[in-house]
């Protein structure tokens, strides 16, 4: 017999979640084994006799923090993760606003980093049916990811830029960075939670894809080392193109 | 602090587990070298002959995995006490382990106090 597709969604989403486990797992794991490590070396010297210089014992406490405040980063996010996008209210919109919101607020970040961001609207004022403070949340996440991307190629100066454009039933919004790029397996695994192939340091784009699809729209990301990186979010558009607002 | 000198290598491909490692040896008195793969390892042994007392070995790395670099280890300096550390490896494979030369096995999360009786015990046996 073979499987429905209801089947094979189940077992997609089981093997999902047991990738995120498991990513989750390992990435709670190694500040566990520093905060466990270094308060058993401090027991040890301390049982010892070992003489410990005040700095040292500064050092390894100033690390234990460090570490516990990394494990309350990471439950925050899988809470944001968790919590997903219930309180969303869709409204017809133009994302040009939501991108204003955010850039109003990112903007002196990348300026000080020698960073511009061109925002070209080939919408026609095509609105979108999306949360707002949703979507310009995510478009700082995307600043932010295309900030560190800039900054992290030792690039002095770098535009970002953020085209807007219409698709049959969706509004597209591209944005794109001149960073160094990454290779599609890392790009894929850069918008699942706790992927242990991607190079990301935080869930952020896993939470922006959950709550860009939780609004009907789609997440993705084009990239190629050397080559920068666009995320493309696919909007659902309000059926009346003649709308304005 | 208490204990004759001796360089030990600490190879490990988590950073964590290395620092935390190579700390503690630092602090009872030994020489800690930290090395990330068994490539690494095997090319410290090659610049550096008869340096090494000691080498505490992840058994599960990218690349060179434990026991491979155990036995490269062991080719460049037959003498070399190794102790291999495992977090996930099935009994059976731990359990061999001693009978192909290496000195000590330890399981993870390893117990500073039980990596330095091994430690002791293995540089008295030389």
């Amino acid at each position: 017999m073979n499987p429905s597709t209801e089947d094979i969604a189940r077992i997609h989403r089981l093997h999902s979640l047991a990738d995120m486990a498991g990513g989750m797992a390992h990435e709670f794991n190694q500040p566990l084994t520093v905060i466990r490590g270094s308060a058993e070396n401090l027991l040890i010297a301390r049982q010892r006799g070992w003489q410990l210089t005040p700095e040292r014992i500064d050092d390894k406490l100033a690390t234990i923090v460090a570490q516990c405040d990394r494990i309350s980063g990471l439950i925050d996010e899988v809470r944001r993760f968790a919590r997903g996008a219930e309180d969303l209210s869709p409204a017809p919109l133009l994302p040009a606003d939501a991108i204003e919101d955010a850039l109003r607020l990112g903007r002196v970040q990348l300026s000080a980093r020698g960073i511009g961001v061109s925002v070209e609207d080939r919408s026609g004022g095509r609105l979108a049916h999306v949360d707002r403070h949703a979507l310009a949340d995510v478009i700082i996440e995307l600043l932010r990811n295309a900030r560190e991307a800039i900054v992290g190629s030792s690039r002095c100066h770098g535009t970002i830029i953020i085209a807007i454009e219409t698709a049959d039933a969706a509004v597209v919004v591209r944005v794109t960075d001149e960073g160094p790029g990454m290779d599609p397996a890392a790009a894929q695994a850069a918008i699942k939670p706790f992927d242990p192939r991607s190079g990301a340091a935080s869930l952020g784009l896993a939470i922006a894809r959950r709550t860009i699809e939780t609004m009907g729209g789609s997440l993705a990301i084009d990239s190629q080392p050397g080559r920068g990186t666009t995320v493309i979010l696919t909007l659902p558009a309000v059926a009346d193109a003649s709308a304005s607002g | 602090m208490n204990a004759p000198a001796g360089t030990i290598l600490v190879v490990d491909d988590d950073p964590g587990i290395r620092a935390i490692t190579a700390e503690l040896l630092e602090l009872s008195g030994y020489h800690a070298v930290s090395l990330p793969d068994g490539t690494s390892a095997i090319a410290w042994c090659q610049a550096n002959p008869r340096g090494a007392a000691l080498a505490v070995v992840d058994l599960s790395m990218p690349g060179l995995s434990g026991t491979q670099t155990f036995r490269l280890l062991r080719a460049l300096e037959p003498q070399l006490p190794v102790i291999i550390a495992s977090g996930s490896a099935e009994d059976a494979i731990l359990d061999s382990l001693p009978g192909q030369g290496v000195t000590a096995v330890l399981r993870k999360p390893v117990r500073g106090g039980a990596l330095l009786d091994a430690v002791v015990r293995a540089l008295a046996a030389r």
